[in-house]
């Protein structure tokens, strides 16, 4: 359109040289020459590829279209969410879980200080929680190898050294003893602790199968190293219950004698009231609760379960006396046996390490979010460029690395001259020139000094270009 | 062919077709070439005398591009060939034409066209499409992508792997290294095969580190996503399985002290036994590992989130399965319920499986912070654009001056698209007056002032934001 209005008014001498002068800022265009093939060309383009790839693609090669899902899956256009991970999400997270665990970590340790533990050692050396807060007395029922006794009675007095509100549960504690023990693991057999058979397997069972023809009822490691020490509670006024002490899953359904018990214990089969006297009786066999708890192995060597329960309230001073007949044999591995009184809280019993745990990570956390937080306020990095502190880093190194470099090619173009120099000389000596010679190679060299010094001077004082 | 009389190119074409000729005559045209690297063009007969020499492809291995014109079948399939084996490099072989074929099946990667010389090359290739240039897409964008999600995908699998493994290590330091497996032995075969499967598959299919956009426009992300050491290599298998060990030392241990040193965890007295153990810390560990593949997932469609819910929905019923039949596996029976009801072991799972999560987000951060990729600088350039689009501001947490800062940058935009506007504007006004002739010649010259006017006193980051708010990253 310029172009036209210009060739319309019949410029001037002085206008044409302008015209001249002037840069092409419209496509070439004029009216002359948009012909009808031209204008149908611009609507229809053939030159675009695209359209021409689908004009002669089959139906079949053509993607699918993307306003379907099935068009979007397979063209990788699925809506999505695709977000960098942007300091502001890292320090809400840490704060949260920060703020979560110390919270948690609080209640924990009232919980726990809240249960209160009092233990009495009666058998080894073996210091058997006395770094956690308990209250530990040692009294000795045990039995030594020298005296080959098998069972010896004793009473272990407690005096307790705070309230206990019911129920107050009584546990046994074993060290060193390794139920979590590979083939101790593995040496049950199910179906005769369910009553499905009386039968022992030896695929199950390896030790503990049969004796003397009498087969083992409830075969198995496992079943027979059972703890069969007893406790009996000795105060008067206070009683100690010992049901319901197992699981419930036990006791209903997975602990049952098989069919034919008692019957079949005097024949061919060892029960466990004759492998366990005194502890278990006939008439409840494999359904006896503390087998039942003995038979939910614990996952450490060092462990505690359940006893029994005393549901009256107790208080502080009071003197709680148990008849122990110990018969469980620990000195030739090492153990120890205690008897232990707790009251438990929400939580369970004392457990000095998770809350302990929860407050210190907490601190971790939100210190680390702290942290964080002031960067952010003090020196942001602006998204999508490198952090200021780090460029600034960057760049010194670089400064130093440039004028390192420059110190060593100065260093190398006084060497070169220095050789030149000595080539020079070594020239002159040869050709035998000197008079006139020597101002001249003087000024020479005096130039290249010169020279050197100014590159020298340049390299130096001009700033390092990034 | 279009070279001057000084070329290499004039020079090879005048040069006799007798080997011994050749050799030499391409020796002294190829050297200059080399130095300035430009291109070299070799005909038949000097193909048929150089391809056997060692020398060629020591020499075309240098050069930025070598023409080889005329060829037939047979010598393009051996210069793929003696490239692969001189270079070792991956090679990659595009054609249209069944003369292509042979070249096609010696590469690496062998790419056919399928178009208007058929399909015999398409055929024998690995990769077909209908156009040459679908080739920038198939190795920047599909090429980043693949190698991006087989790197995750290798990585993450050892990973998971070896924290269970891991886990059972640990535990024979308690068990007197017996061989007793904490894990029940029917849940840990679901733990690979079921529970931390599917996840992982979905992201090696669908995830996309960088949108097809950047990928296309970028070709410099590509090299950032490709070369050895930035996603993929021994020392980033190194550090992940250094990072399975570590992870799976701070969840045993914390889990191991929570549960079991002090005996009792239910408040009816209840011991914490061995089997309960073994469902806590493996129920930890499963949830671990899955949201640690959420730190990996670049981008999260709905497809991910059935999956990765779904797994551990299964792996929830799955456990109830197993605690609900009685003789299929009786150590898990009644376990997995009771599990649920303790208070000690759900406190354990939250602190010893965040525990992890929590260090590598802390150290991420720290690592976005203060040493970001590329790749990471490019993913924060589209959320950038993103907020630009909306007119967010960049960062929230930033000081007064900084915000201010940014204000006045984005108020000199404005100024410099008002002033283009306005050139748009005299471009499109027109004037039929008599002096419509020196009115259309200042419009022009005011028009040039205000175009050139505002690149000048534009900034380069004023540049940046008017591109990216064109639209969709196309050069304005």
């Amino acid at each position: 359109k310029l172009e036209k209005n210009i060739v319309n008014e019949v410029p001037a001498a002085g206008d044409a040289k302008k015209k001249k002068s002037l840069p092409k800022l419209e496509s070439h265009k004029s009216d002359s020459l948009l012909t009808e093939e031209v204008k149908l060309e611009l609507q229809n383009p053939k030159c675009d590829d695209d359209a021409q790839a689908e004009d002669t693609q089959l139906e079949s090669h053509r993607p699918p279209d993307e306003s379907t899902w099935c068009g979007r899956f397979y063209q990788q256009k699925l809506p999505r969410l695709q977000k960098p991970l942007t300091p502001r999400v890292t320090i809400i997270v840490l704060t949260v879980v920060g703020c979560l665990f110390l919270l948690l970590g609080g209640l924990v340790i009232w919980g726990s200080n809240h249960a209160q533990y009092q233990m009495v050692h009666y058998d080894g050396n073996s210091d058997f929680y006395e770094n956690e807060g308990f209250t530990v007395t040692r009294q000795d029922c045990s039995l030594p190898a020298e005296r080959n006794q098998t069972t010896r009675t004793c009473n272990l007095t407690m005096t307790l050294e705070q309230d206990m509100n019911s129920p107050v549960y009584v546990h046994y504690g074993l060290t060193n003893f390794f139920q979590n023990y590979q083939s101790y693991q593995a040496d049950r057999y199910y179906r005769q602790l369910d009553g499905t058979t009386a039968d022992p397997d030896s695929a199950y069972c390896q030790y503990y199968v049969e004796e003397g023809g009498d087969k083992y009822l409830p075969c198995g490691l496992m079943a027979n190293s059972m703890f069969n020490d007893t406790f009996k509670l000795m105060n008067s006024d206070l009683e100690m219950n010992e049901d319901q002490i197992a699981w419930e899953v036990d006791r209903t359904f997975r602990f049952r004698n098989p069919s034919g018990y008692p019957e079949i214990c005097d024949d061919d089969y060892l029960c466990l009231y004759e492998l366990y006297p005194g502890v278990v009786s006939r008439e409840k066999g494999v359904k006896d609760e503390h087998f039942m708890v003995w038979m939910r192995t614990a996952a450490l060597d060092t462990f505690m379960n359940k006893y029994g329960r005393i549901e009256q309230d107790l208080k502080k001073g009071d003197t709680l006396t148990f008849e122990v007949t110990a018969r469980f044999v620990v000195e030739p591995f090492n153990g120890g046996k205690a008897l232990i009184v707790t009251t438990n809280s929400w939580i369970g019993g004392k457990n000095s390490f998770m809350g302990l745990a929860m407050v210190i990570v907490g601190t971790i956390i939100l210190v680390t979010a702290l942290i964080m937080f002031i960067k952010e306020i003090i020196c942001p990095r602006k998204l999508g460029t490198q952090d200021a502190i780090r460029v600034k880093a960057e760049e010194k190194n670089k400064k130093e690395e440039t004028r390192r470099a420059r110190k060593v090619q100065a260093v190398e173009q006084l060497d070169e001259e220095a050789d030149e120099k000595g080539v020079e000389e070594s020239k002159k000596e040869d050709e035998g020139q000197r008079g006139s010679e020597l101002p001249l190679a003087n000024a020479e060299e005096k130039d290249t000094q010169k020279e050197s010094q100014a590159s020298l001077g340049a390299g130096v004082a001009s700033p390092p270009q990034q | 062919e279009g070279g001057g009389e000084n070329s290499a190119l004039g020079k090879i074409s005048e040069a006799p077709s007798t080997e011994y000729e050749a050799d030499s005559t391409l020796l002294e045209t190829i050297f200059p070439c080399l130095k300035k690297e430009q291109e070299v063009r070799l005909d038949k007969k000097d193909l048929d005398a150089l391809l056997l020499k060692e020398d060629f492809f020591e020499l075309a291995a240098k050069c930025k591009s070598v023409i080889a014109c005329r060829c037939t079948p047979l010598q393009k399939a051996w210069i793929v060939e003696e490239m692969k084996k001189r270079t070792g490099a991956v090679c990659l072989a595009i054609g249209d034409g069944g003369n292509d074929e042979p070249m096609i099946k010696k590469a690496n990667v062998g790419v056919g066209i399928v178009g208007e010389e058929g399909s015999a090359a398409a055929q024998a290739a690995d990769y077909a499409f209908g156009q040459f240039r679908y080739l920038h897409t198939l190795l920047f964008v599909h090429g980043a992508w693949s190698y991006e999600r087989i790197s995750i995908m290798v990585l993450y699998i050892f990973y998971k792997t070896a924290i269970a493994a891991t886990t059972l290590f640990f535990f024979g330091f308690f068990s007197g290294f017996s061989g007793q497996q904490l894990f029940n032995i029917w849940i840990y075969t679901f733990y690979n095969a079921v529970f931390t499967a599917l996840p992982i598959i979905v992201v090696a299919v669908l995830d996309q580190g960088l949108d097809a956009d950047t990928l296309e426009n970028i070709p410099k992300a590509y090299r950032s996503i490709i070369s050895r050491g930035q996603l993929f290599g021994t020392r980033i298998f190194f550090r992940w399985i250094m990072n399975a060990v570590v992870h799976t030392a701070i969840v045993f241990f914390t889990a191991f002290w929570c549960l079991d040193t002090n005996g009792i965890s239910f408040p009816n007295g209840q011991v914490h036994g061995l089997w309960m153990t073994s469902s806590t810390i493996f129920a930890i560990c499963i949830v671990m590992v899955s949201f640690r593949l959420t730190f990996e997932m670049r981008s999260i469609t709905w497809i991910h989130h059935f999956f990765f819910w779904g797994s551990l929905a299964v792996f929830i019923l799955i456990s109830i399965g197993l605690n609900v039949l009685p003789t299929f596996n009786p150590d898990l029976f009644a376990v997995i319920f009771a599990m649920w009801r303790n208070p000690q072991a759900w406190l354990t799972a939250i602190l010893a499986g965040s525990l992890p999560l929590l260090l590598d987000l802390a150290i991420r951060g720290v690592q976005i912070e203060l040493f970001p990729s590329y790749m990471d600088l490019l993913r924060e350039r589209c959320l950038m654009r993103e907020q630009y689009q909306k007119g967010e501001e960049t960062f929230r947490f930033a000081p007064r001056h900084t915000r201010a800062q940014e204000k006045k940058h984005k108020e000199g935009v404005q100024v410099i698209k008002a002033k283009l506007g306005e050139a748009e504007g005299r471009k499109d006004s027109q004037s039929t007056t008599k002096k419509s002739s020196v009115d259309a010649l200042v419009n022009t010259l005011l028009r040039w002032r205000d175009l050139t006017g505002a690149v000048l006193d534009a900034t380069e980051e004023a540049a940046d934001a008017l591109v990216m708010d064109s639209g969709e990253g196309k050069t304005a």
